[in-house]
């Protein structure tokens, strides 16, 4: 990507935002979103052209799809003036985001992403919402703030200074990579490091493989360690069978745990500590929103006293008992 | 910076859309963030900003091929998740003490 050319793109997105943050109706409202689709379609093609990729891919029609989505989502939700509105189009941004996580292999991540975000975050801000309803009449909000962005100008500026250093880092992705071959063997080898783990698993990918190749795939044992290959695409097992001949199992890479085991297995294993302060996070937060969410009584020392079940101090100060008043 | 080395090898485009559109949810982000004054959309921006933050992690992962990315999305999850609870609990005592979701109503917190 060419710097100079990238942050035309940039500006070209700022400047339809900008637009839109004004609230325009009718035709004004129409060319803003052109305009910054038109941007953001530039920006795009010059992020798959920068990759060096040649041809068509149906996976990355279908990304470009997802990212559109969750852009043009994303924006509805700072232009909107209804916060239900703007939490529906934050559903879309998830569902959008979801789409990108799977096809960029990330299966575990995008369902639990639909679950955690779709299903359990909006449903607490869809709670707030209705909690700290204003007095809404039928034609719409009757709030009197937040109807028109505040200084639009500064925050696009804000914002879009960040976009174009961001995308100079993305850029930048390219030129970091490790040689492709190299990544390959260093990512196979991880996998089937992960899978020595998994006994049960290497038991029965190697019943299925017997029973493929025409062997008894009952009765047969376990004769040594599970052995990567030169390219780390295959690994072998030697195997006793039934009758007492000796065979080598060949694991394909299709026999690799699925994403979500390699996953589970990666954070137990590597971050167990993590782990433990995610839930020690959690638990933290329950504690914190129940202690805001407590409702505030005005209690007198002496009735405080009494509720906890201690005698009361019988003592007629006006500042122990200046809230009953 | 050098443009299009044709020296590299060919890149992930999946990888390089999937960090445009964390960049640019990171940004839209921000903007709503400093541009809306009603605090439950602050907070959804929020939100799209930690959207960002965890498709940037899927998207390296991606690119070096390493499981790190996803372990370190559900960490994300978990501190958005926490952030959400802890941070509504807050707006509803805030919407209790002055009837209204507006930031403008909390002014005087602001230095000057």
């Amino acid at each position: 990507m060419i710097p100079p050319l990238l942050f035309a793109a940039s500006a070209i997105c700022a400047v339809g935002l900008f637009l839109l943050l004004r609230q325009p109706t009718g035709k004004a409202r129409f060319g803003a979103t052109i305009l910054g689709l038109a941007g953001l379609a530039w920006l795009l093609v010059q992020g798959v052209q920068a990759s060096g990729a040649l041809g068509f891919d149906p996976r990355v029609a279908i990304m470009s799809l997802a990212v559109a989505m969750a852009t043009a989502a994303a924006v509805r939700v700072i232009t909107t003036t209804r916060p239900v509105f703007a939490a529906l189009y934050f559903v879309l941004v998830v569902v959008a985001g979801a789409v990108a996580y799977l096809i960029m292999g990330a299966e575990f991540m995008a369902f639990s992403l639909i679950i955690v975000y779709a299903g359990a975050i909006l449903i607490t801000y869809m709670f707030v919402l209705m909690l700290a309803q204003q007095a809404a009449d039928a034609d719409g909000p009757s709030v009197a703030y937040d109807r028109v962005a505040r200084e639009p100008a500064a925050a696009v500026l804000c914002g879009f200074v960040l976009l174009a250093a961001l995308s100079i880092v993305v850029s930048d992705a390219r030129t970091n990579q490790l040689p492709t071959a190299k990544l390959e063997a260093r990512a196979n080898a991880a996998a089937w490091n992960r899978m020595r783990g998994m006994p049960e698993l290497v038991q029965e990918r190697i019943t299925a493989e017997l029973a493929a190749t025409g062997k008894d795939p009952i009765g047969w044992s376990r004769a040594g360690e599970l052995v990567i290959a030169q390219d780390g695409r295959t690994a072998m097992v030697p195997v006793t069978l039934a009758d007492g001949s000796r065979h080598e199992a060949v694991l394909k890479a299709a026999d690799l745990p699925v994403n979500s085991t390699s996953l589970g297995w990666e954070l137990v294993t590597s971050y167990p500590g993590s782990l433990e302060l995610a839930g020690v996070i959690l638990l933290m937060a329950m504690l914190g929103a129940v202690v805001l969410a407590r409702r505030q009584t005005d209690m007198a020392e002496d009735d405080r006293r009494a509720a906890a079940g201690l005698p009361r101090t019988n003592i007629e100060d006006a500042d122990l008992a200046g809230d009953r008043a | 910076m050098n443009p299009i080395d044709p020296q590299l090898p060919p890149g992930d485009p999946l990888v390089m859309l999937g960090l445009l559109a964390s960049a640019i949810l990171f940004a839209v982000g921000i903007v709503g963030f400093l541009s809306r004054r009603n605090m439950i959309t602050m907070f959804l921006c929020t939100e799209l900003m930690f959207q960002g933050a965890g498709l940037a992690m899927i998207s390296y992962g991606r690119q070096h091929m390493d499981l790190s990315g996803q372990v370190f999305v559900i960490f994300i999850l978990t501190v958005a998740a926490a952030e959400a609870a802890l941070a509504l609990g807050l707006v509803v005592l805030l919407y209790r003490r002055k009837e209204t979701l507006s930031a403008e109503a909390w002014k005087e917190l602001a230095e000057s």
